[in-house]
C-alpha cells in the first residue's frame, strides 16, 4: 500500500493531491513532505479524492499538521473527502477542525456529539 | 454444499511477525475476506479499518515492539463477516486504551493516543476480547443484514 503526492502551486493555495492509502505505513513520510510546506506558513490545499483509506496513523498525521499551522499561520483546508474518510474523520471530531469544501453533515457532527 | 459448511465458511489463517511491515499483508487478507463476502465498500472499509487498528495496537502496545506472532482467522456466517485476532503478547484488553473524543477540547490540546481503538470499536457491529491459554484473543464482526447471500452461491439458509 503506497502513497503518492503530487503538489502544484495555483494562485490561491499550494494544492497537495495526495494518491493511494494513508496509514502507519505511508503516514511517517506525508508529514514529512507536508511540514515545510506548514511551516513556511502557506495556504495549503490537500486533495484527498484518491485517496481510499486513512487510519488513525493518518489523522495523527493531519492533528501535527493542524497543530505547526496553528504556530505557523499556515492555512490548512482539505478537499475530496469521500464517504469512507468522512465517517473516520467525524467520528474522531476532525471534520470539526478542517474545514472542507463541501458541507458536512448535521448528522454525523450530532454522533460527535453525544 | 451442507448447512453447517454455509453456516461456517472460513478462510485460510493468516500467520504474521508482529511489525508494523505486516500490516499490509492483513489488509490484503482482510480485503479478500470482505471481497469473497460481498461486502459494501463501507462495510469492508470499517472491517479492514477496525483490523488495522487492533493489530497494530498489539504490535506497538502488546508486543511493544518486540517479537511476536499474529495469527488471523476469519469467516462469513449467514449474517455477518468475523475475523479473530490472536497474539501471544502479554494480557492486554484494546479497550483499556480507548480514548473517546473529547469534542470540547480543543483539536491541538488532544491525545491523539487511544483514537485508533475508538475507531476500531465504533467501526465494527461486535467486539469481543479474552485471554485464553496464555493468548489475547479479539474477535471483530460486520453484520451483513438481510440482503443478497454473502455466504456462497448456495444462497442463504
Amino acid at each position: 500500500m503506497t502513497l503518492a503526492l503530487s503538489e502544484r502551486r495555483t494562485k490561491a493555495a499550494t494544492v497537495v493531491a495526495l494518491t493511494g492509502e494513508i496509514s502507519s505505513a505511508t503516514s511517517g513520510e506525508l508529514l514529512e513532505r507536508l511540514m515545510p510546506l506548514v511551516r513556511a506558513g502557506k495556504t495549503i490545499k490537500i486533495d484527498l479524492s484518491s485517496v481510499g483509506y486513512i487510519s488513525s496513523a493518518g489523522l495523527r498525521t493531519l492533528l501535527v499538521v493542524y497543530r505547526e499551522s496553528q504556530h505557523s499561520g499556515a492555512t490548512v483546508t482539505l478537499s475530496g473527502v469521500g464517504e469512507e474518510l468522512r465517517f473516520v474523520m467525524s467520528v474522531t471530531g476532525f471534520m470539526d477542525f478542517f474545514e472542507t469544501d463541501e458541507p458536512a453533515r448535521s448528522e454525523q457532527r450530532r454522533r460527535v456529539a453525544t | 454444499m451442507s448447512k453447517l459448511a454455509q453456516l461456517a465458511e472460513r478462510a485460510p489463517e493468516l500467520r504474521v511477525p508482529a511489525r508494523l511491515g505486516a500490516l499490509d499483508d492483513i489488509a490484503r487478507y482482510v480485503l479478500a475476506l470482505a471481497g469473497r463476502a460481498r461486502l459494501d465498500g463501507n462495510t469492508a472499509y470499517r472491517l479492514r479499518l477496525a483490523v488495522d487498528e487492533i493489530t497494530t495496537n498489539v504490535v506497538m502496545h502488546g508486543y511493544r515492539g518486540g517479537p511476536g506472532e499474529i495469527v488471523l482467522r476469519g469467516g462469513c456466517d449467514a449474517d455477518r463477516v468475523w475475523v479473530r485476532i490472536e497474539d501471544g503478547a502479554p494480557p492486554f484488553d484494546p479497550r483499556d486504551g480507548r480514548l473517546d473524543p473529547a469534542p470540547d477540547v480543543p483539536i491541538e490540546q488532544r491525545r491523539v493516543g487511544g483514537l485508533g481503538v475508538h475507531l476500531a470499536l465504533i467501526s465494527v457491529d461486535e467486539f469481543s476480547y479474552a485471554y485464553l491459554d496464555g493468548r489475547n484473543i479479539s474477535m471483530l464482526a460486520v453484520r451483513t443484514g438481510p440482503g443478497p447471500s454473502t455466504v456462497g452461491e448456495s444462497g442463504r439458509l
